[in-house]
């Protein structure tokens, strides 16, 4: 491997962490599952660092990253069994297309997050940190809150929902960004 | 636009699916849904999305894999790489208009990545000291998560209770050591101790039905318990059917049979209260008990009880009973072992119980493995060198095991030969997972044919064997290896408690099967591009990894957090029954 300069080494870093959380978020929607996601992650990025060469700063990185990471995503699928992924190669490649479409709401989504979250009560978010963040299963959520499982799906579903309301009028009010 | 049922059906399936419980019929529905509208499409990456942010929301960054693997550059580079800085120089790019937290979260990602990205450098030998990232940098922008557990009593012992429910669920028998939620306790026979948080330690036997309500309250129905409550838990709480045992700083018993009960004071002084009435304050209607008094309650009256002695079963006899038992464990364990250890599959065995005048060198014992298997090694080369980790008490009693709690804290092995399937099994105490990795048994260089067994942060049991290359040198181009992470199995509540895993990689078979408490937990295929036929071990550490670079001052931290109590490797795939067994016969209660 030619060693690239160090003005180019920077820059490519500077974009390679810039883009890590979007990365990781289209990763994270293909393979569903955040271990695997972190995994599908640190690949495409020994990949791309391995293709240093090719990066040309003047270029769009996060079109580039999301090519390689697909790629990634479309290898981690084939080295998977069947009977371990949610979704299968077809709809992968259909959802990749549709995820690199909406590529800028995703990222305007994640900007106002902390606010809507901020205003939930107390409790739903705790649910969701338990849920999206600890990763509790739901049995474990509804043991926990001596509900039923199909009652805490429901609960975290309607707290989404708001969520997810309250996102897209804070986007809507500011305008997209890309 | 989707209906809300069409939206339930992508919103389960994703949730059902990760907690590894989608049943075919319901995922064979969500992909033609999905493969078949673009707006169902929409949706499910939207849903995804909005999962990946609130993930990273908690803490700003994904704290779990990514940190991980590149702890080991991180802490290279740490460890005094000169300090010129890319990521500083890239930081001050970032967003400024970002938010403080954000940019925290930023700054942490740009460190995390420079340093895996670096690290990685580093490791092929082509970048050595010429880029690094301050120390100082990482140090001040990592942000404070704060794990949260529900408690309110531990389950300290268990003596002849063949199961105890709490809520619709039944706890293992081996939870000894759990942290109990509030719920509703049942057991029909024996005997267990609770020390609730407040200090009070009470002895219940059944059968028994309570409600545990808070650390210093507990409702109950039926019973026998005999509380001792020191100075500090003053205030604790027993309420019956009809009135309140309030504690002031004593020893006390009460029999409950729904709204009959004997209220005797050992020590001290109680005070009974009417119900509702559940503060300490001597209001009126509180009678007070002092040591050797007791009282009879028979729907509302109070009255002096009848002339049959109640026996209730003390902390002193209680603990002398599980003596008595937990040496009985010991001793069909012993009988046990000896089975276990003549077993011609076992590979290498150690007990973790260490020797006066070798005290740093684990001793392997496995009985009397065949020539062939040992390929001319001798069963001392085997021998463990205890690096850092201590002794403590094993799960059995008077038996030794060892503490892993520091980065350095391991125990170094080496197991020569080549083999097909293994199983690798341990009785395993966790303390916490504080690590994005935490090992139970990894091979140093993670070759051909070399396994890993660790935990993953989230509570996940994980497990995998790096495929052969067939001689060719490993570029990072190769068949990569196949990762089986089991359910999560673990939180933060079952701290402390023992338990016994165990992993079958099957070469026949392709599959690897996860085991907690001898039951099965998952079973995984090994799909083809996968695939390894020929196992070995080498170098390898137990409760910790060795990380395969020059110089070797660098490593990743992934020392488990707990003690381990015996370790065995088979060469052979030991089916669900035989796993079953070696729980059974080694379990602690």
């Amino acid at each position: 491997m030619a060693k690239p300069s160090d003005s180019r080494t920077e820059a490519f870093v500077t974009d390679l962490a810039k883009s890590q959380n979007r990365l990781y978020a289209y990763i994270y929607s293909l393979v569903a599952d955040h271990s695997r996601a972190s995994d599908v992650l640190q690949e495409t990025n020994l990949v791309l660092w391995r293709k240093i060469d090719d990066f040309d700063p003047q270029r769009p990185f996060l079109a580039w990253a999301t090519g390689i990471a697909r790629f990634q995503v479309m290898a981690h699928f084939r080295d998977m069994g069947r009977d371990q992924l949610l979704v299968d190669e077809e709809l992968a490649s259909q959802l990749a297309e549709d995820a690199e479409a909406n590529a800028c709401v995703a990222l305007d989504g994640q900007q106002h997050l902390k606010q809507c979250l901020g205003e939930l009560h107390s409790s739903q978010r705790k649910l969701i940190e338990d849920r999206y963040f600890h990763s509790h299963s739901i049995t474990h959520l509804a043991n926990q809150q001596e509900r039923t499982e199909g009652a805490v799906r429901l609960m975290l579903f309607r707290i989404r929902k708001s969520l997810a309301e309250c996102i897209r009028r804070a986007v809507s009010v500011e305008g997209g960004s890309c | 636009m989707l209906t809300q049922e069409q939206e339930l059906l992508i919103v389960e399936a994703i949730e059902l699916w990760q907690d590894g419980k989608l049943e075919t019929e319901h995922h064979e529905a969500f992909l033609t849904l999905l493969k078949g509208s673009s707006e169902a499409r929409k949706f499910y990456l939207e849903y995804l999305s909005l999962n990946a942010d609130l993930h990273h929301s908690f803490d700003g960054v994904d704290g779990s894999e990514l940190v991980a693997d590149s702890s080991f550059a991180t802490e290279s580079l740490r460890q005094g790489t000169p300090s010129r800085s890319i990521t500083s120089s890239a930081l001050r790019e970032v967003e400024p208009k970002a938010s403080r937290r954000y940019h925290a979260a930023l700054t942490l990602a740009a460190a995390v990545l420079a340093a895996s990205v670096i690290g990685f450098v580093v490791r092929l030998g082509q970048l050595s000291d010429e880029r690094g990232l301050a120390a100082n940098e990482l140090a001040g922008s990592e942000s404070i998560k704060e794990e949260t557990v529900r408690g309110v009593a531990l389950l300290s012992s268990v003596v002849d209770v063949p199961s105890i429910r709490l809520d619709e669920r039944t706890l293992s028998v081996a939870s000894t050591g759990s942290l109990l939620p509030p719920g509703r306790l049942t057991f029909d026979s024996g005997a267990i101790q609770l020390e609730f948080l407040s200090g009070a330690s009470v002895v219940i036997e059944g059968p028994a039905d309570l409600d545990l309500n808070s650390m210093d309250l507990a409702r109950l129905r039926t019973g026998k318990v005999r509380a001792q409550v020191p100075p500090a838990a003053r205030g604790f709480r027993i309420e019956l059917e009809e009135l309140t045992v309030v504690d002031l700083g004593t020893e006390f018993a009460i029999d409950a049979r729904g709204s009959d009960a004997l209220v005797e004071v050992f020590d001290g002084l109680v005070e009974l209260h009417e119900p509702g009435k559940k503060d300490t304050d001597t209001s009126v209607s509180a009678t007070q008990l002092s040591a050797g008094q007791r009282v009879a309650i028979r729907g509302n009256s109070q009255g002096a009880p009848g002339a049959s002695e109640v026996e209730f079963v003390d902390l002193e006899s209680f603990a002398d009973l599980r003596r008595e038992r937990r040496q009985e464990r010991l001793s069909s364990w012993l009988t046990a072992r000896e089975r276990w250890l003549s077993d011609e599959r076992l590979l290498a065995y150690y007990s973790m119980n260490l020797s006066a005048d070798r005290p740093r060198t684990l001793p392997a014992e496995a009985g009397s493995p065949s020539a062939d298997l040992l390929e001319g090694w001798s069963l001392s080369e085997w021998n463990g060198a205890i690096v850092g980790a201590s002794a403590s008490p094993g799960r059995l009693l008077g038996e030794s095991a060892l503490e892993f709690r520091h980065p350095a804290d391991r125990v170094r092995l080496r197991i020569g030969g080549r083999y097909g399937s293994l199983t690798l099994a341990a009785w395993v105490r966790i303390d916490s997972l504080d690590r994005a990795y935490n090992s139970l048994f990894l091979t140093d260089h993670y070759d051909d044919g070399e396994p890993h067994w660790q935990i993953l942060a989230n509570g996940r049991l994980y497990f995998s064997v790096m495929p052969q290359l067939g001689g060719k040198p490993r570029t990072g181009t190769g068949p990569s290896d196949f990762k089986a992470r089991s359910p999560v199995f673990w939180n933060p509540s079952m701290s402390g408690r023992w338990m016994h895993l165990a992993v079958v990689f099957n070469a026949d078979a392709q599959t690897i099967t996860h085991y907690v408490d001898g039951k099965e937990l998952s079973r995984h295929d090994i799909p083809e591009v996968h695939r390894v036929t020929t196992t070995s071990i080498g170098a390898a550490t137990l409760g910790n990894w060795s990380v395969p670079t020059r110089p070797e001052d660098f490593f990743a931290i992934r020392n488990l957090n707990g003690v381990i109590d015996e370790f065995a490797i088979f060469a052979s795939a030991l089916s669900n029954t035989d796993i079953d067994q070696l729980y059974l016969d080694g379990k602690p209660d």
